[in-house]
């Protein structure tokens, strides 16, 4: 027959076909290409497509066609044939007797040991399990056979319960065996009942491909336990999990429960789980099965007709509680409180003794309140239940601390604390502090005495008791019974509190010294004494006075001995020491006028100071809030006006206005709400909020006197400026000098009073007519209205003084509409 | 999640003492300088449940979960270890197997 002619293209479809693996489509174009010139280029190829559509036949379990179609290769290639050990594998699947034995025995040693270690694997795994028949079947003189052997010997050794001879024998098999992985299936076994852990790490390390991956599946489930196990359990057949079941020793009714789970358990829903717990409570137990099932209810409520068939009603109780911190979860507090309140109910309902849990509820329903009454009182109901709960009484009673008007309260629920903490020191010192406030000293040093007691370094109590002598010593002073000065100033230095408290008691045995003793030798220790304590004359001026007052000596003897103060000018060191001394005597003396009168005496140097001096604004915004404390306004005017030059904030506007009203809201006038306002809003936007506190703090205060007032502000808010403009406008002189303090107002009235004694109108609206164009028409019209002379007087008595008024002479031509037609105004004369 | 009694191992009606001293057990065998968060974990679950109060507390604020692995553990519960005996390994290697999955082991990296 004449070969046919090479078709072009042809062998490159084939081989392109071939590696897309379209083996069937390529063997045909193979086909076609023997009966060509190049028939002997596509012969090899042709055998992997028959060998590779085999492979793929095999995978979908057709033996046959695997076979058919590998046997046709060997014509187009030569040996050694491709996939050989499977071709054997595959006739051994057939079930074909006849071919498996020749198969079988076709194979040689070198075969099996050497060149097809997987074969040899899955014979062997055969030989283990279905086949046994194969061993007579295969090469005798092979390593598998020999090490199959040695297998048998160690599974019998297992059947006579002889592990030593089990283990020792699987150690003769080495590494490369095909028993390889029988082998670590063994070493697991044997490590599941003692290492569980140790036979999991095993069991893993045969790998997925082994024929033993099944096997070592089944025992890995036998070492797990619980969800572990149920997991495991899962992927296993129905006749595995019986074998998992034996071994586990799990009963029918466990094996039902797992085959019941493995339904749902993609869709475990709360009614799925409900409904396992119910159905299978007599393997989970009645509580358990009880106890999950009333959680399931929460979001299950159709299983409770269900749940009270099975288990009666449910917790009543529990319901509550849960749904309560489930309305907590999504931030219902309203609803929440609800359910808490019925929890409360049925534990007051209860007779078993329920005090804490209400407690703990009450204290966990106030965690949620803000600070405020209302928290207060949920934890005043908690220790109504449970009052050993300190942390509550700390809370209840800071608040009462913190209200004006609940002084009755804060003393109640100190005197529950005390009586319920008698030795917490914590305690006993918040009551020294309410006996300090309420001025009783002696209650004070009584429970500082007893702190000492319990906390003899504590200093707190030490401070209380030091001032506690201080005032004993001060009130003997004053009655002259020096004899009983001393032992209390012997007390007063047993405390130990330091070098400052010492230096104290050296100016009490220097003033006892004066009193008594000698006044001379009283009066130099005096000196000393103030010398040591003091490095500038003011301080020393002015605890000498103090003191004097508060021992009933003579000032003014003391005083003479003194560097003279006047001129004096003070550090920032310095001035915060007297602030110190301030606050500490504020604290201890009951009156103030003491305090006044020393002040009034070095007010001078201290005004100077604080015009003078450069101190930074803290230092300032301290010292005003000390002299705020014992209302003493002179120097806070002078302080606050000093501040308010150098730094233009709300807080000094606040200073100023509340200084210059003497502390008084409702005698604030229509302009200096109108700053305080401004203020309070400037406060808000610079986020100076203790300031806006502060100012709107003092506004309410004038809101409350003056009611009258808030329409106009409201009206101010809502955009009324205008009108109320209109209205002021009636009022020229209030538009032009409103702004203006009374105090700058008076100072500026009496100055125009003097400047109308040495000027007439003519030369007054002259002079300050001098930079304006004006000058005649603003004669003219202050011929016709009086209120513009009263404004140009004014306005040339704030030249006069230095005050910057924030007002000229165009302001008031623009208030009063002077302009040049005013010319055409006829005279009244 | 675990419950502060099984962070610590202990029964839901331990004592005081027993608490604490499985909360020590259990810092020394996971101390802080090992592991910071496991410690904090094992702290959380001893102030959870130190005491009376602390316990009823814990009941009341705790808002329960349905925990399933636990109704597994309890479900499937058993009284023996899981050993396999020369009988359990005859009728491992009896069972069926999938023949395909023999074909597998020709596929294995080893036989490439």
């Amino acid at each position: 027959m004449k070969k046919q002619v090479s078709i072009p293209g042809l062998a490159e479809q084939a081989q392109a076909l071939h590696k897309s693996g379209k083996y069937k489509e390529a063997i045909k174009l193979y086909e076609k290409l023997l009966q060509t010139p190049d028939a002997d280029l596509c012969r090899e190829p042709l055998a992997n497509c028959y060998v590779q559509r085999a492979i793929g036949f095999a995978a979908k379990d057709m033996y046959k066609e695997a076979l058919a179609l590998w046997e046709n290769h060997p014509q187009f290639t030569q040996p050694p044939y491709e996939a050989y050990d499977q071709y054997i594998t595959w006739v051994v699947l057939s079930n074909n007797p006849v071919n498996i034995q020749t198969s079988l025995a076709s194979l040689s040693a070198q075969q099996l040991d050497k060149q097809y270690p997987a074969l040899a694997t899955v014979l062997g795994f055969l030989m283990l399990t279905r086949h046994p028949e194969f061993e007579q079947l295969l090469a005798q003189d092979s390593v598998l056979i020999a090490h199959f052997k040695i297998v048998k010997t160690a599974v019998l050794a297992l059947q006579n319960n002889n592990t030593e001879k089990f283990n020792q024998t699987l150690k003769q098999l080495p590494y490369r065996s095909a028993f390889r992985d029988f082998r670590i299936l063994c070493n697991g076994i044997v490590a599941m009942s003692d290492e569980p852990n140790q036979a999991q790490e095993l069991l893993t390390k045969i790998p997925s491909v082994s024929p033993y991956t099944q096997t070592a599946q089944i025992l890995l489930a036998c070492t797990k336990q619980g969800a572990e196990l149920a997991n495991e359990l899962l992927q296993l057949s129905h006749q595995q999990r019986h074998l998992v079941a034996e071994i586990k020793g799990l009963n029918n009714r466990q094996l039902d429960f797992i085959a019941h789970y493995s339904r749902q358990y993609d869709q475990l829903s709360d009614k799925v789980q409900f409904n396992l717990a119910v159905q299978y409570q007599d393997l989970l137990g009645t509580e358990i099965a009880q106890s999950v099932c009333q959680i399931l209810l929460a979001n299950y409520p159709a299983g409770n007709t269900h749940f009270i068939k099975h288990f009666g009603e449910p917790s009543e109780f529990e319901d509550n509680r849960v749904k309560a911190l489930r309305c907590e979860l999504s931030n219902n507090v309203y609803d929440a409180d609800y359910y808490w309140r019925q929890c409360l109910n049925i534990l007051a309902a209860d007779k078993a003794d329920n005090n804490l849990p209400a407690a703990l509820i009450l204290r966990h329903m106030a965690t949620r309140e803000p600070e405020g009454l209302a928290r207060t009182k949920l934890l005043e109901e908690s220790l109504d239940y449970a009052p050993e709960d300190r942390h509550s009484y700390f809370q209840v009673i800071q608040y009462y601390s913190q209200q004006a008007a609940s002084a009755k309260e804060y003393t109640h629920w100190l005197d529950r604390a005390l009586e319920q903490f008698p030795q917490d020191v914590e305690v006993l010192t918040q009551t020294v502090k309410a006996a300090t406030n309420k001025k009783t000293y002696k209650k004070a040093s009584q429970y500082a005495t007893k702190i000492l007691k319990i906390d003899p370094l504590n200093t707190f109590a030490k401070q209380t008791l030091f001032s506690s002598y201080l005032a004993h010593v001060r009130r003997l002073m004053r009655e002259n019974n020096y004899r009983l000065v001393e032992q209390e100033i012997n007390r007063a230095e047993k405390l130990t509190l330091g070098k400052t408290y010492d230096q104290q008691t050296q100016l009490m045995r220097a003033l006892l010294c004066f009193a008594n003793t000698d006044k001379q030798q009283g009066l130099q220790e005096i000196i000393n004494a103030l010398a040591s304590v003091h490095t500038d004359p003011v301080n020393s001026h002015f605890q000498a006075i103090m003191e004097s007052l508060l021992n009933g000596l003579s000032v003014a003897t003391i005083l003479r001995e003194l560097p003279a103060v006047k001129e004096y000018l003070l550090t920032a060191h310095e001035l915060t020491r007297l602030m110190l001394q301030l606050k500490l005597y504020a604290n201890d003396s009951d009156n103030w006028e003491y305090l006044y009168k020393a002040l009034d005496d070095i007010k001078a140097p201290l005004k100077k100071s604080l015009s003078d001096q450069d101190y930074p604004e803290d230092l300032l915004l301290n010292l005003c809030q000390v002299l705020d404390s014992f209302v003493y306004f002179e120097l806070l005017r002078h302080c606050a006006r000093v501040a308010q030059l150098k730094w233009k904030k709300p807080v000094w506007i606040y200073y100023q206005v509340y200084a210059d009203n003497n502390g008084e809201a409702a005698d604030c006038d229509f302009w200096e709400v109108q700053r305080l306002e401004n203020a309070s809003k400037q406060a808000g936007e610079d986020k100076d909020y203790p300031t806006a506190m502060l100012i709107d703090k003092f506004l309410g205060r004038y809101f409350e006197v003056h009611p009258e007032r808030i329409f106009e502000v409201l009206k101010g808010l809502l955009g009324g400026m205008t009108e109320a403009r209109d209205d002021i406008g009636g009022d020229p002189l209030e538009e032009l000098f409103g702004h203006l303090s009374d105090r700058v107002m008076i100072d500026l009235n009496s100055k125009a009073e003097s400047l109308l004694k040495k000027l007439t109108p003519e030369k007054l609206t002259q002079e300050l007519a001098q930079p304006v164009a004006e000058e005649k028409s603003l004669f003219l019209a202050m011929m016709e209205n009086p209120e513009i002379f009263s404004a140009l007087i004014l306005l040339r008595a704030a030249d006069e003084l230095l005050i910057d008024i924030d007002t000229d002479i165009y302001d008031v031509i623009d208030v009063f509409g002077i302009s040049a037609n005013n010319n055409s105004t006829s005279f009244p004369f | 999640m675990q419950t502060p009694y099984e962070i610590l191992g202990v029964e839901t009606d331990a004592r005081d003492d027993e608490i604490k001293q499985a909360y020590l057990q259990q810092v020394k065998n996971n101390p802080p300088d090992r592991n910071q968060q496991q410690f904090q974990i094992i702290h959380g679950a001893y102030s959870s449940i130190k005491d009376h109060k602390s316990r009823v507390s814990y009941d009341l604020f705790t808002l329960p979960t349905v925990n399933f692995n636990a109704v597994l553990e309890r479900a499937l519960k058993t009284e023996q270890t899981g050993t396999v005996n020369a009988e359990f390994l005859s009728k491992l290697l009896a069972l069926d197997i999938d023949d395909n999955s023999l074909l597998k082991a020709f596929y294995s990296p080893d036989n490439t």
